[in-house]
This record gives C-alpha cells, structure tokens and sequence, in this order.
C-alpha cells in the first residue's frame, strides 16, 4: 500500500527474530490447518461402501456422526490412504495412559485417546480460538476507537470510561462468568470472553493513533479539501493504527493461546468437546506416572506458540517503528 | 467597483481556556478580535504579523476550519457562516488552502498521484481516465515532472512537496486560494520560485489571494494591498506600494524595518526600529491600544483607549484597481491620525 509497508516488509527480512518467529507460528498454523492428515480416525483419500471419498472424516457427513463409533472400520477393508497416526483425537483406542508404541507414537491419555492426534487437534483449538478471538477484538475495537477518535466530545469520554472499566476484568473472569451463563462448555464463551476484553486495548490504540494524527496539517488539509469526516477518517486517520494494532495482535495471540491452555487445564465448567494441550497438561499432573512425554509434548507446543508470537511480534514492532533505524545486523 | 470577491465583517474567534475537573470555562483567548476586509476578484490581500497575531487563525476561520465566534463572511453571495455540514462541504471547492508546511501537509501514506487527485474525488466523479488526465495536467501547470506522480512526499524536496500541495489546491478551479505562509518553510532560493508559480496561476486561472506571511518582503511581489495584524486586530491596512513607501503605523514601520533593502546605500543609513519584547499574550492584552508596551512613540492616550481602524484622507496615489474599500488606506493609532480631519477628537 506504501513504501513504509515495504520499509517495514525488507526490515522484516533482515530480521532474525522475524524469521524465526514467522517459521514457528507458520508450522503451528499448517498443522492446525492440516490436523485431519496428521492424525484422524478416517482416512485422507478412502474407498467407502459408496465409492470413492476425500477426506470423509470432515466431509462425509455419515462418517462424522458416527466419530465416536466405527468410522474407521468402515474403510477397513478398502483401499484407503489413512493419515500419519490412524486415530482421531476424541474417541478412546486403547487402555488409558498407554506408553508410546507404533499405533500411538506418544502414547494414551487417561481415556485412552490417542496424545499425538490430541495434540496435533490441540493446535487447531489454540490458533483458532486465537484467530477468532483476536479478529473480533479488532472489529470491534477499530470500529469504537475510530469512532470515538472521530466524534471526540462526550462519545470519547464515555468510551474511555468503558475501556478503563472492561480493563479491570481479568479475562478468566470472564471465562467463568460465560461458561457459568452457558451450561455446556464451548470454546465459544472463550472466544467472546477474549474478544471482550481484547476490543478495549485495540480501541484503545486505534483511539490514540486516530486522535493524534486528527491534529496533524494532512488531516485538516483533507478537511479543508472539503472531505467528510469519515472519508478523513478511513483515507488519512485509520491507517496509523494498522501498525500498533498489528503489534498488539500478534502478541495476543500469546496471551490468548495461554489462556485457553489455563481454561482447559483449570477444567472450568466441564470437559469441552475441542482437544486442548491445557488439558494434556492437565492429565500429566494428575498422573504423575504417565510417560514423560504426556507433560513435556503440549508444554514444548505451548512454549514454542509463545516465543513465535513474542519474536514476530517484537520484531514487528521495531519494523514498523520509523524511528528505529537499525538495519544492519538485526537480531 | 465590481463586487468582492470575499467580504469579512468583524470576525472574532475565541479559544476558550478550561480548567479543573469540570472543564469550566475560565477565560477566553481572543484570538481574533473584529477582522474586516475585503478582497476583490483576482486581487490578492497579504496578510501579515508575528506570530501570535492571529493571521493564521483568521485564514483557518475564513475556510472555516476553525469555529468563528462572530462576525459575518461572505464569499460572493453565500454567507459562510450559516452553512454547516454538507452545504459547507460543497462550498469548500470555491475555496482552498496551501499550507505553509508542506511536510505535514501531504498524508506520508499517499502517492503525489493521490494527493492531488484527492479533491477530484471528493468533488466531482471522473472516470478514471480522465481522472488521470485531469491530475497530469496539474501536475504539469505546477511544474511537477509526470515521473512524481507515482513517488511519496517523503521522496521529494520542499519544493516540490509545495507544488503538489499548491496543485491539489488549484484542482477544483477554486475563486478564492488561502496561502498560509507557503513559503516561509522553504529555503530563499525554491521561495521565488513558488512564487513565480502562485503569480502565474493567479493570472491564468483567475484566483483571488489571501496571503499569510509574517514576512513583509515576500508579499510585496504578490500583494495588491496589505493588512497588518497585531495581537488579534488590523492595525493598518493599505495599497501594498504606499504601505512600503509610507508606513503610518509604529508597528508596520518597525516590520518594514526589520526588511533588508537592496540598495546599499539605503540600507546602510536608514533607522532601524528594533522593538523591545514579545507580544504580550492575548490571553491578557494591554489596557488601551494593545501595541502600546512596545510602541516608541507611546503618548498617554494609547494606555487608556483603544484605538479605531480609521480611514486617512485620500492618499496621494490613485487606488489600486480592483482593490477592496476604496484603497483608502487605514490605520488604528492616536499618533498617526492626530492630524486627521475625520479622527475622534483627542
């Protein structure tokens, strides 16, 4: 869009800490994408009783209503091409708390559920109650930052008051506050309880930047233009709080990453259908005679998310901070 | 004469100053206190001061960009002041602005290509074609390579940061131009320049000036008449020739003074007048003629009464043509009116 967003794009480059951070959160986010071909219960490419089907586990819609049960005998007899590990994270194939073996690469949990297909799904739940979460938080935070930025006055007090009151709300609170209301546990409540607290530090943001950049001499050349105030809002305003919110975006997906394993390990209201690493976590302390790899698997994922965030995220601060002009030898 | 272009009657503009947890408010900066002038069609006004005195918060009321508190302008036949939101907004392509620094005042987000297209696409709905038509031949009447168009203002020299910003205020073909110290940010040897290219599209194009500068000897090329302001009021007001060869007021001569004259001669022995202090601050100003702490010929009166712009008697040259309020020249001083016929009595 700019030569500032390709300033920023080769400082990126040049940076390590970009590199590696965008090579961790990129592995975790294929396999969240590609969970299903990792490990699932029902084959990639599979040669049902009616024919030939693709992916079945997530399209055949027989064969998802029946995941507790036999989908995988279905295909047994045919030719198939079955995914890395042949067990899909939520039904039990084995005793509980089984050491690794060929079928179950990093053992059973205590309801002896397959742990590399929990983890490998686990991802899926962690990046996209992220995803979720944090998309929603900027929708909504842009919108009313923006706003308040544009409309100053009493609209702008009243939204700070607003902020300053959600951001006394520790967002677990919240958690528990919503699966309270909402009796079966979804990672819904999680994802509203997120976005909830996440809009007031974007808008917040958006809100500064807006507010700031409303006093600089473009601005009022765009109104004297004869620009209306939202068009001097959209073009000349709002594109100063991409950078900010970005930054602050990536680094939630930390925070919220760590929440949802905290939830999960918490057991908050109930077990939840999404596999969850918190919950693996979880398994391993009850357990303490269960393998080694019970506890260390989900702890590496969940560390790995959050040193991704971190290093992508503080890389991008300084890129697309104007002030900063370290180029050589970034680290 | 012919009607004018711009009729400003008694503008004032107020700051208020709050205080406290309740934003109540304390005071009032007046930082405009009764503005009147006229501009005629194709003529150009300077308007000039210190800073501090209100030129530029004059110009940003006339454009309504900041909220007069008083007082009536009219441009042509509408009166600005009762307009609001979308008719204003319509209003504003008859009148624009150049601002006088031309790094702020260019989005660092947007091509020069957008910068100036962006009043096209504010006001009139171009194909893009023509849009891209309409933006090279500005960019040419400016004297912008068509290669800038595609670059970003962070790319390009004052200069020609100006000739954009002077080019996307042209764009709509507006009657009256507001130029805010354009400029006072460049360096001496790109000013003429900019110059030249204000007073050739003024010729072309028909516009009429208001010309901030708080620099006399760079309005005199472009001026046809001069208003000097002080501490929110005209103090005098006059053709730009007789205000350069007879300053009436103490405060034109000493700006005047501080305007190196090329001559030599001149200017090795003409007396300088070197004033003493700030302007003192419009949140307090002085009792009576609110120039008197600094003036050097202070009588007793100008403590105590303010005194009125008024009109000298006929001056010796004729009028400029087309040149607002009967080229009469006007001065706000008890000194310099004490001989008048027309004065108030001492």
């Amino acid at each position: 869009m700019s030569t500032h967003a390709a300033t920023a794009l080769e400082r990126l480059r040049k940076s390590l800490r970009a590199r590696v951070g965008v090579t961790i959160l990129g592995c975790l986010a294929l396999l969240a994408i590609f969970a299903d071909l990792v490990a699932s219960d029902a084959p990639v490419v599979g040669r049902g009783p009616d024919g030939w089907y693709v992916l079945p586990g997530l399209v055949d819609q027989r064969a998802q209503a029946e995941q507790g049960g036999a989908a995988a005998e279905r295909y047994a007899g045919h030719t198939a091409v079955w995914p890395l590990v042949r067990s899909g994270p939520r039904r039990s194939v084995a005793a509980p708390l089984e050491p690794a073996s060929k079928a179950h690469p990093l053992g059973t949990d205590e309801h002896g559920r397959d742990v590399l297909a929990r983890l490998v799904h686990g991802s899926r739940t962690a990046l996209g109650v992220s995803a979720a979460a944090i998309g929603l938080g900027i929708l909504l935070g842009a919108l009313l930052g923006g706003l308040a930025g544009a409309l100053r006055g009493r609209y702008n007090r009243w939204l700070e008051r607003l902020v300053d009151f959600v951001d006394t709300f520790p967002a677990i609170i919240l958690v528990a506050i919503l699966r309270a209301i909402e009796g079966e546990p979804t990672p819904l409540s999680l994802v509203a309880a997120v976005a909830i607290v996440r809009w007031a530090e974007v808008a917040r943001l958006v809100r500064t930047e807006v507010l700031q950049a409303s006093v600089e001499d473009y601005a009022l050349a765009a109104r004297a233009l004869g620009a209306s105030r939202w068009r001097v809002l959209w073009r000349h305003l709002m594109p100063n709080a991409v950078g900010p919110v970005v930054v602050s975006s990536v680094f939630g997906v930390a925070s919220v990453t760590l929440l949802e394993a905290a939830v999960s390990f918490l057991d908050m209201g109930g077990e939840t259908a999404a596999p969850s690493w918190g919950e693996l976590i979880a398994e391993a302390v009850r357990h303490p005679e269960a393998p080694w790899s019970l506890l260390l698997a989900p702890v590496v994922l969940l560390g790995s998310t959050v040193l991704g965030s971190y290093l992508l995220a503080d890389a991008l601060r300084d890129a697309l901070d104007p002030r900063t002009v370290r180029l050589s030898r970034e680290g | 004469m012919s009607e004018p272009l711009l009729r400003v009657r008694d503008l004032h503009v107020g700051f208020p100053v709050r205080r406290g947890l309740l934003g109540r408010e304390v005071a009032r900066v007046r930082a405009v206190d009764g503005v009147s002038f006229e501009i005629a069609r194709g003529a150009t006004l300077g308007l000039v001061g210190e800073s501090g005195s209100g030129k530029s918060t004059t110009a940003r009321a006339i454009l309504r960009l900041v909220e007069p508190s008083a007082g009536s302008i009219r441009l042509g036949e509408t009166e600005l002041r009762s307009l609001g939101g979308r008719a204003l907004r319509r209003e504003r392509r008859r009148m624009q602005m150049v601002f006088q620094d031309p790094y702020a005042s260019l989005d660092p987000r947007m091509t020069v290509f957008d910068a100036i297209a962006e009043p096209l696409r504010v006001h009139a709905r171009l194909s893009r074609a023509e849009l891209e038509r309409r933006v090279a031949e500005l960019a040419n009447q400016t004297g912008l390579d068509a290669s800038f168009l595609r670059r970003y203002p962070h790319e390009m020299s004052g200069g020609q940061r100006q000739r954009v910003g002077i080019a996307r205020a042209v764009a709509l073909r507006p009657e009256l131009v507001v130029l805010d110290e354009p400029v006072s940010a460049l360096d001496v040897s790109v000013q003429a320049q900019i110059l030249n290219l204000l007073a050739e599209l003024q010729a072309e194009l028909g516009l009429s000036y208001l010309f901030v500068a708080h620099d006399l000897a760079v309005v005199r090329h472009l001026a046809d008449e001069v208003a000097v302001m002080y501490l929110g009021r005209i103090v005098e007001h006059a053709p730009v020739d007789e205000l350069f060869e007879d300053p009436r007021h103490p405060y034109t001569r000493a700006l005047l003074s501080a305007v190196p004259v090329p001559d030599p001669v001149v200017e090795r022995s003409r007396k300088r007048v070197v004033l003493e202090g700030e302007v003192p601050s419009p949140l307090a100003p002085p009792s009576g003629c609110s120039f008197h702490p600094r003036c050097p010929e202070v009588i007793v009166r100008c403590r105590r009464e303010r005194p009125p712009l008024v009109a000298l008697g006929r001056s010796p040259r004729e009028p400029a043509p087309g040149v607002g309020a009967g080229g009469a020249r006007r001065v706000a001083c008890w000194v310099a009116t004490a001989d008048e016929p027309g004065a108030p009595e001492a």
